[in-house]
């Protein structure tokens, strides 16, 4: 796949890429700190600069990049070890909050913003270079699944790099700074992208090298993954902002608050100082006046409970009063520490001045403003107002539904004002100072659970669940792409394979229940012998009717041989045409199994070939012609074939023999051997003893020993003179030389009372006359030992021509041999009797002998039917034949 | 040291010499041990199944066996022996010339209890024969 490759190439060209880019970051913010170029340290006067630790880590971490894609093993490790270094020994620095000398190592900083150490550069981004150093590491090593850690830790870098780029795309600012640390660089959050999808490339051809496909199967965990960090740090981001909405909010509040409460009093006190300023200028007691004024002020301003005329000696002269509130009124004011105190710096400073919060009576908390009235710049008395905390702050406070606030002078508090719902949440609590003339308040002020939740936005906490549903989706939508994408394959190859049956349609498909007998067939397998659809019965009948009589058989074996033995079913039969004329049609089929394994329909196609058969009968004629010409021509080839083949099989049972050779001598020439060496230690053992019966025996043990030995040797020199010394081939009369052989042996038997009986006339042959005899003194004294019944027997020997070959018999009237041992006897060595003296070489001597003149070697007989040996010699060996 | 039992002994072989060669080794010996001897496998099978002409025979302590028999072969009637629940419990020793691999790979396959090979010098073979008598009457415990 050409398309595939280019994108894999592209995708190993992003680590070069980002290795590059990453180096000349570090490299560019390295000089401009070095040339005092704002612009590239900073890009923005406003914004965080790059810290010049981070550009040189940048550049590491770029080069190493560069190397590890240069398969630098080394050297990319130690790049990696640096860059990871620089962010461990940062982030060891806020963490222990210790400083290790490291921030202004190589540069002194002299720009400063947003900055909370000099030359240290932020948090995250010291997290960051932490991965990636260790991703450059791990990427060198030879780990297990290296590539997939790369892959996570280069998601991670990514993850935080994409955040705080996004926090300056949108303005926000939690995004990209944590807390009051210092601030990530816009710069620094591109650099980390990019340098993050570097190294997931990176990953994806270390993954290539190992010969792994992590990219594919990790995929759906790695996008997942990076949604859910960049979920995770947008969700904390947005959190803090609205913390920080929080926090401004309330101190707002309580800085309007105080200022309110300030001129609350301070309205107070301008009545007072109103009032006093009348009095110092009417020199003299207008009592009349004065209490009309006072109670003038007393209407206008709620917070007064009394304004009263106090003399320097800090008795009342004249009191006004709300309801109630002269009452109250002590008439010498010094006799209360705070009262009089108050009075005192008045009086001493020539300043107005209020009381620490005092008792106003009734239970009512207050405080005085004590204003001196000066004539000629000397204290004659003071306007005191008496002014209750309640009153005064209550109009203020009432507007303050959602914030509970507290007042308090010192460690004292004088006031409190709860929210209407009671609660306050004092995590969020601000307080600022009042100042009212000589004395400072402290406003604390905290807004009530409600108001919390009503500033709270749902944002955070929407973008924190729809991003992990979103992950978790866009993972299963990556994994359901691939597979959908496999199975889309699959589903083009479904239809090409539904494109080559539509192209086949022209082909007649049978569908058989094997059960009924009922066969569905299509309109084109009727069309194809001329037949409408409904001019034939959907029925197993029908194409019997149609098929050839003798190819209907051909069709029932081919089913049998399809359905028990598992053969194709793919054969070549004629049906008869509508009109007579013959079609041939290449019949496919296949049984179907139930769930038992029984057979239960078939369905096949009908192809018509009969086009295919005319051309082939066309072709036939010369094809005659000339298979004629390669039938002789391959004749000889064939010939020569065959007789390599005799050479080899010839070959190969030569090695047997001699394995059975080797075997068997090791067994039976051993035998006479012990025998011989057993008895002659016997002997010594008789002689010493005089024991001359057991003397006599051993010796005759000891000689029939010696001669079985020699026999032995005898017969296998015979064995092993066939095919090797050979004698001219000459007429051979087979009927003779067995005459001859009874005339030899006329002596044994008249012994054995056996008569041979020799037929007249046999064939003669051409063949080694010495072999031919051999071959019928075996057989003959073999039927002689063994083929006598008890009364003595008759052997006959005879010829038969069967498909013009020679065949000779000898036959007995013995007790015949075991179906089991027909074979067996021919081998070398192999004796039926244990007790007979024989060397089993005899018939081992005849096979050979008749084999090695093209014949063959078999016999026949029953147990207590005489055993007859048939000796076989091919027509060319015929003497009439060959004359 | 145990009691000596007289042991019998189905001999199969079927060079008579080599028979008498046991025999008289196995017979040399105070205690009176019972020999047979059958030539080929067929009687050496009839014999342990005690067909005819068999029938009044006790079955033997250890078997004897040539591999190289008539009729039936050693290794044939070893297999057979070893696959018959009423048999396979009678120890057979091969004793036999062949010294092929292949023969004694065979005869241990079909659970031969020892495989023997006539050793060429005598002593020796006499030697050998008096150890497997010793050895079968003095230190074999046969099964209960």
């Amino acid at each position: 796949m050409p398309r595939h490759r280019s994108f894999e190439r592209y995708l190993g060209l992003i680590p070069l890429l980002a290795g590059g880019l990453s180096a000349a970051l570090g490299a560019v913010v390295m000089i401009g700190w070095l040339t005092h170029q704002q612009a590239l340290v900073q890009v923005h006067r406003s914004f965080v600069p790059m810290q010049f630790n981070t550009a040189l880590g940048f550049l590491c971490f770029g080069v190493g990049l560069l190397l590890a894609c240069g398969h630098r093993r080394h050297a990319t490790r130690i790049c990696g070890a640096v860059t990871s270094a620089i962010g461990w020994l940062t982030l060891v620095q806020y963490v222990g909050g210790v400083d290790l000398g490291i921030d202004q190592l190589f540069m002194e900083h002299y720009i400063t913003v947003q900055t909370s150490h000099p030359g240290r550069m932020a948090p995250n981004t010291a997290l960051c270079f932490a991965l990636t150093g260790a991703a450059l590491i791990v990427a060198a090593a030879p780990a297990p699944k290296r590539s997939l850690i790369v892959g996570l830790l280069g998601l991670g870098a990514t993850a935080l790099g994409a955040t705080a780029f996004f926090g300056y795309v949108v303005g926000l600012e939690t995004a990209y700074g944590w807390g009051r640390l210092t601030r990530m660089a816009v710069h620094t959050s591109a650099g980390f992208l990019g340098l993050g999808i570097g190294l997931q490339a990176l990953a994806w051809r270390v993954g290539q090298a190992d010969h792994q496909r992590q990219l594919k199967r990790w995929l759906p965990v790695h996008v997942g993954v990076t949604c859910v960090i960049i979920t995770l740090v947008l969700w904390q981001a947005m959190l803090s902002q609205e913390q920080r909405h929080i926090e401004q909010t309330t101190a707002r509040e309580a800085e309007l608050l105080a200022h309110d409460i300030q001129e609350a009093v301070e309205s107070h006190v301008a009545s007072l100082e109103w009032v006093a300023q009348n009095r110092a200028h009417h020199d003299g007691p207008f009592a009349e006046r004065w209490v009309q004024e006072a109670a003038t002020h007393l209407r206008d301003r709620l917070g007064f409970g009394a304004i009263a005329w106090v003399g320097p000696d800090y008795r009342t002269r004249w009191t006004v009063g709300r309801a109630g509130g002269e009452r109250a009124w002590n008439p010498n004011l010094a006799s209360e520490p705070r009262r009089r105190e108050a009075l005192e710096q008045a009086l001493n400073q020539r300043i107005t001045s209020v009381t620490r919060p005092i008792d106003l009576g009734a239970g009512h908390r207050g405080l005085m403003i004590d204003v001196p009235v000066l004539v000629n710049d000397e204290p004659v008395g003071f306007i005191v107002g008496a002014v209750r905390f309640d009153t005064l702050l209550g109009p203020i406070l009432e507007k303050e539904a959602a914030y509970s606030v507290t007042l308090a002078e010192g460690d004292e508090v004088f006031h409190v004002h709860e929210p209407t719902d009671g609660s306050s949440a004092t995590d969020w609590l601000e307080e600022t100072d009042v100042a009212i003339r000589n004395a400072t308040w402290r406003l604390r002020v905290a807004p009530s659970e409600d108001k919390v939740a009503a500033i709270s936005h749902f944002l955070p906490s929407t973008i924190l669940i729809g991003g992990m549903v979103g992950s978790i989706l866009l993972m299963m939508v990556v994994r359901f792409g691939q597979v959908a994408r496999r199975a889309s394959q699959s589903l083009l190859e479904n239809e090409a394979r539904l494109r080559l049956m539509e192209e086949l349609a022209t082909d007649g498909v049978w569908d058989r229940d094997l059960s009924t007998g009922e066969e569905y067939l299509s309109p084109q397998w009727k069309a194809m012998f001329g037949y409408e659809d409904h001019e034939l019965a959907n029925h197993a009948d029908t194409w019997q009717s149609m098929i050839f009589p003798e190819d209907l058989e051909l069709a029932l074996r081919a089913y049998k041989e399809h359905t028990e033995e598992g053969k194709p079913f793919d054969i070549p039969v004629r049906y008869r045409h509508k009109d007579g004329t013959t079609v041939w049609v290449l019949c496919r089929g296949q049984a179907l199994k139930d769930e038992n394994g029984a057979f239960y329909r078939m369905v096949g196609t009908h192809t018509n070939i009969t086009p295919l058969k005319r051309a082939e009968e066309a072709l036939s004629g010369v094809n005659t012609r000339l298979e004629q010409e390669a039938t002789e021509r391959t004749a000889d080839l064939h010939q020569s074939r065959l007789d390599l083949a005799q050479s080899i099989l010839n070959l190969k049972r030569s090695n047997e023999e001699l394995e059975q050779f080797a075997y068997a001598a090791s067994h039976d020439l051993k035998t006479p051997l012990i025998t011989f060496l057993g008895y002659l230690k016997q002997l010594g053992k008789q002689v010493e003893a005089d024991n001359k019966e057991g003397v006599t025996d051993s010796i005759a043990r000891m000689q029939r020993a010696a001669d079985h030995m020699r026999e032995l040797i005898d017969d296998l020199l015979e064995l092993s003179r066939i095919g090797r010394v050979v004698s001219e081939p000459e007429p051979v009369d087979v009927g003779e030389l067995a005459r001859e052989f009874a005339d030899d042996s006329a002596v044994l038997l008249a012994e054995s009372r056996i008569d041979i009986r020799v037929e007249d006339s046999m064939p003669v042959i051409v063949a080694d006359k010495v072999r031919i005899r051999q071959v019928l003194q075996n057989l003959l004294s073999n039927a002689i030992k063994y083929g006598r019944g008890d009364n003595g027997g008759s052997i006959h020997v005879g010829s038969q021509r069967v498909d013009g070959e020679a065949r000779f018999f000898v036959r007995d009237e013995g007790p015949g041999i075991p179906a089991e041992y027909h074979d067996k006897i021919f081998g070398l060595f192999q004796k039926l009797e244990g007790s007979s003296k024989g060397t089993g070489v005899g018939l081992t001597i005849v096979r050979r002998a008749i084999e090695w003149h093209g014949g063959r070697v078999w016999v026949e007989s029953e147990s207590g039917r005489g055993t007859t040996f048939w000796l076989s010699l091919p027509k060319d060996r015929l003497a009439s034949h060959a004359a | 040291m145990p009691p000596t039992k007289p042991l019998h002994f189905l001999l199969v072989e079927d060079d008579d010499d080599h028979a008498n060669l046991v025999q008289m080794a196995l017979a040399e010996n105070r205690v009176a041990n019972t020999v047979d001897h059958v030539t080929d496998g067929a009687d050496a099978l009839s014999y342990l199944r005690q067909e005819s002409p068999y029938e009044s025979r006790d079955r033997p302590d250890v078997i004897l066996l040539d591999l190289k028999l008539p009729k039936v072969d050693g290794h044939e009637v070893l297999a057979q022996i070893k696959e018959d629940e009423q048999l396979r419990t009678i120890p057979v020793v091969v004793l036999t010339s062949s010294e092929a691999e292949t023969d004694r790979a065979k005869a241990y396959f079909s659970h031969a209890n020892s495989y023997l090979t006539k050793p060429l010098d005598f002593d020796r073979f006499h030697q050998m024969i008096q150890d497997l008598k010793y050895y079968w009457s003095v230190w074999n415990q046969p099964p209960a």
